[in-house]
């Protein structure tokens, strides 16, 4: 099942060269959104998130967020945040 | 020899911080032989000797107080008169006068360790 | 007086009478070292011996202290800082404001731990301090002077190497916000400006030649390299940080709600498209610039270099200033904030309290509270001209600008007509940028913070909103008030150490610890456990200090908009803070009553039961 969602890039690594938000079209199933995510924007989600970035689904980290509704759902904003101010 | 690239330069005197510790084992920008001035809030200039192969410095000095030695330009600060000669001849604005002495002071490049070079944080300083 | 070797510290006290113009050096004394650091530290234990309780904070009587710690002016990154301690004449309680810079420094070097500020001069004076050389010299050129010029003058005059803290028109009038500006830096909040104002001291300049000695020579550089390399892997202080500033936050609190809208009344920023990092990074950021001693380099210079602002430029804007000029007034022109920030720096206030008083005064105008009339222009929120304009009336004491000047708190209470219901402030400071409807654990900051509503006693939203720590639910209560508390107690050892907090988002305590254990040699100092007691130690005594001066738990609150009344749109629809909940816990974790007084068992643990409670 594919839903259209917003994913907003903020304060990404300095080789990230598109918009700061980009509207696509993904699986619902949060894996699979991420992964089609990394191959149009090559920013290296697997390595890097919760290292580098975390990612915010309407405003909630993405743990928080899939423990309540368990996939993605249309008109979902995923934010990749960088990890600032520590634990 | 060190060159710096002003625009980089944001003012954090780790050059003079680290100038200090490595000569004297002890924090004091005063004693350090590059400086860093500012010009709110454009700017800040980092002042370094070139260790230039024709020294106009050398030139200027009419008390010989600047001399090559072990690879590298050196004031001897006894000779030396505070005339600032040596100052106003570099093209380079690179002499650094002590806070403390009023005389002239140069760069001797850390036993060719450039301190300051590799711990600027923005990369200021280069070999070069 | 004695020729002792210190490690760290400079090692001497100067304390100045302004009123007799006398001044004495004496040595600093160990046990203060050793139980309370410096910096905050120093002021909490020497303002609680030395103040009297309910003592006017505008007249003769309160001290005024400049204060750094062992680690400050070192080769110890982030180390440019100073701290500032006295009574508060914006909220009658505790206050220690800090700055970044090259003030704490210089000050360090010129030989001085501390300098403790009494009486009041007879007419303007600006104190002069080289090395040994102590002057307080006569301020008529420089009175009635902005901080731009006044700083220019007084460099013209001393020295270029000279460094200076300095008040503006506010803080010499007495505006109860006015704050202590500090080279390019400042010492914001809580009114510290007006009570060097009310001391007739215009400015206090410093010039220091001396060097600072290390302990250990080999630990320390190891402790060093460390941390340098800790500071260079995060993605925040060697990623984020140093790109956008403190606005490496900004589109992340906004995603998440914690943007306060308008006065609090929305957790959604219409501007956010025109008004983010992202734009600052691209058309207005033009350098970096540093603190003493700082690989961050989080601040930056910045200039409007097109439309109704071209060619106004500030160094920030800072987060906050993002926020309390922009979304705070409705506000999504950043030439506006650039310009705002500048003129609050100019006039030396505190930009935080004056786009928190601004917001409020443009919700008293859309309900009809305050007139066009009363005003003298239209105000509603949006309004970029408005914005400007108060401050300007602020800083002057002009029209409305005069009891906007005496913060929120007080103009609710003139105001009245239920207006203290969104008088966004905690003992009288006034709420910073983020709305604790969004992230829980900002509401028990907020309420807890021994100087009234502040971020920088603890500062939840990393954890609450980023971390992948489960425990840390913004809309939950638990697990709070241990943080909050845990955090409260490292941030008073950084501002006694004092180095900025900054570093606590790549470092850990032990890092801290470490620094202090080699650049000082201080055996008594042996575990990190050994250097949070002492933060807690100084907590506690602030928390003596301001429940001597009527605070207790009745104050330990928030405003009625956020434990009562929900936005109604974005990622907090519908969430008021349990404020409540989380309290007692605190006070259970900090071993205080439930009328939030730390017990007779705590402070006996803490060395602090010769103080009466």
């Amino acid at each position: 099942m594919k839903v259209k969602i917003k994913a907003k890039f903020f304060g990404l690594p300095k080789d990230y060269q598109g918009d700061r938000e980009v509207e696509m079209e993904v699986s619902e199933d949060f894996q699979q959104a991420l992964e089609e995510i990394d191959s149009r924007t090559r920013i290296g989600i697997k390595e890097k998130l919760d290292k580098r970035f975390v990612i915010l689904i309407n405003g909630r980290n993405y743990r928080r967020s899939l423990e309540e509704k368990g996939k993605l759902e249309e008109g979902d904003n995923l934010a990749f945040v960088p990890l600032v101010g520590g634990g | 020899m060190p060159i710096a690239d002003h625009k980089k330069c944001t003012g954090c005197r780790i050059c003079e911080i680290i100038c200090s510790v490595h000569h004297h084992k002890a924090m004091n920008p005063k004693l350090a032989m590059v400086k860093v001035r500012s010009n709110w809030p454009w700017e800040d200039r980092v002042t370094i000797c070139r260790q230039c192969k024709k020294p106009k410095c050398v030139e200027a000095c009419e008390y010989e107080a600047i001399e090559r030695v072990d690879g590298y330009l050196r004031i001897d600060q006894d000779k030396c008169t505070a005339c600032l000669e040596c100052v106003k001849a570099c093209p380079f604005d690179g002499v650094v006068v002590s806070e403390i002495t009023g005389k002239p002071v140069l760069c001797d490049i850390c036993n060719g360790e450039y301190l300051c070079v590799s711990w600027c944080p923005a990369k200021v300083l280069s070999e070069g | 007086m004695s020729d002792k070797k210190y490690f760290g510290y400079a090692g001497k006290i100067l304390t100045v009478d302004l009123s007799s113009s006398d001044y004495v050096v004496q040595d600093t004394p160990f046990d203060l070292m050793v139980d309370f650091m410096g910096g905050k530290g120093f002021g909490a234990k020497i303002l609680y011996e030395n103040l009297r309780a309910g003592c006017d904070p505008l007249s003769e009587e309160n001290i005024l202290i400049f204060a750094t710690g062992p680690l400050t002016g070192t080769l110890i990154p982030a180390s440019g800082r100073a701290t500032v301690c006295t009574k508060s004449p914006l909220t009658g309680i505790w206050l220690d404001s800090l700055s970044g810079g090259f003030f704490g420094p210089e000050l360090k070097m010129a030989g001085y731990d501390a300098i403790i500020l009494k009486g009041k001069a007879k007419k303007p004076v600006i104190l002069v301090i080289n090395d040994e050389k102590v002057t307080i010299e006569d301020a008529k050129d420089l009175w009635g002077k902005d901080t731009f010029e006044a700083q220019e003058l007084i460099r013209k005059k001393y020295g270029e190497s000279y460094q200076i803290s300095l008040i503006g028109p506010a803080g010499e009038r007495k505006a109860r916000f006015a704050c202590i500006v500090s080279g390019d830096r400042g010492f914001g909040r809580g009114g510290s400006g007006a009570v060097m104002g009310s001391k007739n001291l215009k400015a206090v300049t410093v010039r220091g030649t001396k060097s600072i000695l290390i302990s250990d020579f080999d630990y320390f550089m190891r402790m060093i390299k460390e941390a340098y390399n800790e500071l260079t892997v995060s993605p925040d202080t060697g990623g984020g940080r140093p790109k956008y500033g403190t606005n490496v936050i900004y589109s992340f609190i906004n995603e998440a709600g914690v943007h306060p809208v308008k006065n609090f009344q929305s957790g959604v920023f219409e501007g956010l498209k025109e008004c983010n990092e992202d734009v600052l990074d691209k058309k207005y950021y033009k350098r970096h610039l540093a603190c003493f001693s700082c690989p961050i380099n989080c601040s930056k210079a910045s200039r409007v270099d097109e439309g109704k602002y071209k060619g106004k430029f500030t160094e920030g804007p800072e987060y906050e200033n993002m926020w309390s000029l922009g979304a705070q007034c409705g506000n999504s022109n950043i030439g506006a904030i650039i310009y705002g920030e500048y003129l609050c720096d100019k006039y030396g206030i505190d930009a935080i309290t004056a786009g928190n008083v601004i917001g409020f005064t443009m919700e008293c105008f859309e309900k009809g509270i305050l007139s066009e009339k009363q005003i003298g222009f239209k105000a509603n929120f949006g309004n970029d001209d408005a914005i400007i304009k108060f401050i300007e009336m602020i800083a002057k004491g002009e029209g409305i600008g005069e009891l906007m000047s005496q913060g929120v708190r007080q103009m609710a209470k003139e105001l009245g007509k239920g207006t203290e219901k969104f008088a966004m402030h905690v003992k009288g400071l006034e709420i910073p940028a983020y709305d604790p409807r969004g992230a829980f654990g900002m509401g028990l900051a907020y309420a807890t913070s021994d100087r009234g509503a502040c971020h920088l006693r603890s500062w939840t939203v990393g954890a609450e909103i980023l971390s992948r720590e489960e425990r840390m639910d913004p809309f939950a209560t638990e697990f709070k008030a241990e943080f909050v508390k845990n955090q409260q107690d490292l941030f008073a050892v950084m501002d006694s150490a004092v180095v900025c907090l900054f570093l606590t988002f790549a470092l850990t305590p032990r890092h801290i610890t470490q620094f202090l254990q080699s650049l000082t040699g201080i055996k008594e100092w042996r575990t990190t456990e050994d250097i949070l007691k002492i933060g807690e130690r100084i907590y506690n005594l602030t928390r003596l200090f301001s429940m001597r001066e009527g605070i207790s738990r009745k104050d330990d609150t928030l405003p009625e908009r956020l434990l009562k009344e929900p936005v109604n749109e974005g990622p907090t629809k519908g969430v008021v803070v349990d404020l409540d909940t989380m309290l007692k816990e605190y006070y259970l974790v900090r071993h205080w009553d439930e009328e939030g007084r730390p017990t007779k068992e705590k402070l006996a643990e803490l060395g602090l039961d010769k103080y009466k409670v």
